[in-house]
């Protein structure tokens, strides 16, 4: 479970990111994007590429590439406006604005919503006024919850974008099929997990706030998909507060460390990825898998 | 005298914060088209004389050249939301086509020009601008077909769509005007509410609104208040869509036309006034520019739509 961080809000310093370009990957190399916490759930920020050991299928691998610095952001919000989930939704809605106050120059989000209908913007942008003006946008509440169909064109939505992809989903993760609306998706949820799986640059992240005590809370399809990719998931008391979990959710996107090595062969299967740490009192948090496959350039 | 007097109780409707640009920059007079209906909401009324109406630019009272009464011309865009929140059911669409058919496209006349469209996941607009009814049969029926069936579980864009209309009828003469069927719900827009009502006073074309079932907070009085256009909901005594694109082309045929003389060095945005003596609704833009087209309008005129 992804514990919100409790790193400094000083750390938000955007002029370290100006003019930066986010971190691309090379065709052979595959890269880890991970997460270190200490043991209250703080942040670790300032450990060495000495510090961490990878396993490719249980087999220490050495890091060729290692990056400690601020990542820009590239992300989808994705809200469920499903009307089980509008009150929690509102208050989503605003604790995102906290959210795109925090962002720096570098980043970019596109904000989307799912329901009856998938929305997703077609601005992915920095404009701080643009975004808020299209998280007013989509406010209006459905009946069902496309919850695959919004996931997968969230992740076909990021596809063309280099670096690390973040998709945000703030939801319960339970879907309803919709009776004479939108077709369910082909492959449904193993399909979405095995494209997560399969695309070493994304992270899927999902947040949800409880309504009441009889909230059945996260559902396990997005605990896995989360912890597939290696983001995270926060379920949250209901009179939690929203709008620091949304900032410090974008202090730990900001503060991954980047490790990378190149696999021995690129033998088209799935290989086990472990990230251990040679320190004591931290744990990491990263994806659990990779497709060892060529990435286009 | 007396009018003048009564300038106060006749400005009851209020006006809105209005922002424009425009046309008739280099000109001498302005041109402004209003709409009248009678206390009903629904009747045009087309029997006034230039006595009735007063006019103010920026809060001064200014001459007024001419009156020109209807039929006028009209070059309008007819535009369908086809997303899944308006209902995907084949009888929805064929409701809709019939009305337009059965009600619209009777009550065009000879000078009449239009486009028609659907908006989903894609925005969809007729080729061309015509008056002949069966091609216009035929074109509701290709805009609801040819947009792909993914695309209608996909985000309801009312504004850009409505911006792709604007510029649809640059070229055109007469009455300009949007009317959208819609739901009111808008998303996965590039060009914001406010973007676009700007649009449409900068181009003096009428954005016009048919919206079941009514949802709040959706800015379409307000579109419709700005740009000098209309908005029809279940509320108002209208039983259908069809009787309801029918009353709103008649509105537009009752336009009258206009002309007076603004002060000199009137600046950049103006807003106007309208009044006309013993009529509660009275429909016309609330702003004008005298100055050239920014680069900022430019922009919005070029409007570019990437979907993810």
């Amino acid at each position: 479970m992804w514990i919100p961080a409790l790193a400094a809000v000083s750390l938000f310093q955007p002029a370290e990111l100006v003019g930066q370009q986010p971190f691309r990957t090379k065709v052979s190399i595959v890269a880890i994007y991970a997460t270190v916490q200490d043991r209250q759930g703080g942040l670790v920020t300032d450990l060495a590429q000495s510090d961490f050991e990878v396993l490719d299928d249980g087999k220490p691998v050495e890091l060729t590439l290692f990056r400690n610095e601020a990542v820009p952001i590239t992300a989808v919000l994705l809200f469920d406006t499903s009307g089980s989930v509008t009150e929690q939704s509102n208050r989503l809605f605003s604790a995102t604005s906290e959210f795109i106050g925090a962002l720096w120059p570098s980043d970019r989000l596109r904000i989307g919503s799912f329901a009856d209908e998938v929305s997703l913007s077609p601005l992915l942008t920095n404009d701080k006024r643009v975004l808020l003006r299209i998280l007013n946008e989509v406010v209006w509440p459905g009946f069902t919850t496309a919850l695959w169909q919004g996931l997968d064109s969230a992740i076909t939505s990021l596809a063309g974008e280099q670096g690390r992809r973040v998709v945000i989903a703030l939801t319960d993760g339970y879907y309803s099929p919709s009776n004479g609306g939108i077709p369910p998706l082909p492959g449904g949820a193993p399909r979405v997990k095995k494209r997560a799986a399969e695309d070493s640059d994304l992270m899927v992240y999902t947040i949800w706030s409880r309504q009441d005590s009889r909230d059945h809370g996260l559902s396990p399809d997005m605990v896995e998909l989360s912890q597939l990719t290696g983001g995270g998931h926060l379920i949250l008391p209901h009179d939690a507060d929203l709008r620091l979990a949304m900032v410090q959710l974008a202090n730990e996107l900001r503060h991954q460390y980047v490790l990378g090595f190149s696999p021995a062969r690129m033998d088209g299967k799935q290989h086990k990825l472990e990230v251990r740490l040679l320190r004591p009192g931290m744990t990491p948090r990263s994806r659990t898998s990779y497709l060892a496959v060529e990435k286009q350039p | 005298m007396r009018a003048q007097a009564r300038w106060p109780l006749v400005f009851w409707f209020g006006l809105l914060g209005a922002v424009a640009v425009a046309d008739q920059a280099r000109e001498s007079t302005l041109q402004a088209y209003v709409v009248v209906l009678a206390k009903d909401g629904i009747t045009p009324v087309t029997n006034l004389t230039p006595s009735d109406f007063g006019v103010r630019v920026d809060g001064q009272s200014v001459r007024i050249r001419s009156v020109s009464a209807g039929p006028q011309p009209v070059s309008a865009v007819v535009l369908f939301d086809a997303s899944a929140s308006v209902g995907l059911q084949p009888a929805r669409d064929k409701e809709r086509i019939e009305a337009f058919e059965s009600s619209f496209s009777v009550h065009l006349r000879e000078t009449d020009r239009v486009r028609v469209g659907t908006f989903a996941g894609d925005i969809w607009l007729s080729p061309k601008l015509t008056g002949a009814r069966a091609d216009l049969a035929g074109q509701v029926r290709l805009a609801y077909s040819s947009l792909p069936a993914e695309s209608r579980y996909g985000p309801s864009p009312l504004w850009d769509s409505i911006g792709k209309a604007i510029d649809a009828l640059q070229a055109d003469r007469g009455r300009h005007f949007v009317i959208a069927v819609t739901d009111g719900r808008s998303t996965g827009n590039v060009h914001s509410r406010s973007e676009i009502i700007r649009k449409a006073v900068t181009f003096d074309t009428a954005l016009c609104f048919i919206v079941a079932p009514v949802i709040p907070d959706t800015g379409i009085p307000q579109a419709a208040l700005e740009s000098g256009g209309l908005w029809l909901s279940s509320h108002t005594p209208q039983p259908t869509i069809g009787l309801a694109l029918g009353r709103i082309l008649e509105a537009m045929h009752g336009t009258y036309l206009l002309t007076f003389e603004p002060q000199a060095n009137l600046g950049d945005d103006h807003r106007i006034e309208i009044a006309v003596r013993g009529q509660p609704t009275v429909s016309y833009r609330r702003a004008y520019s005298s100055g050239a087209i920014s680069a900022e309008e430019k922009k919005i005129q070029n409007l570019e739509i990437r979907r993810p």
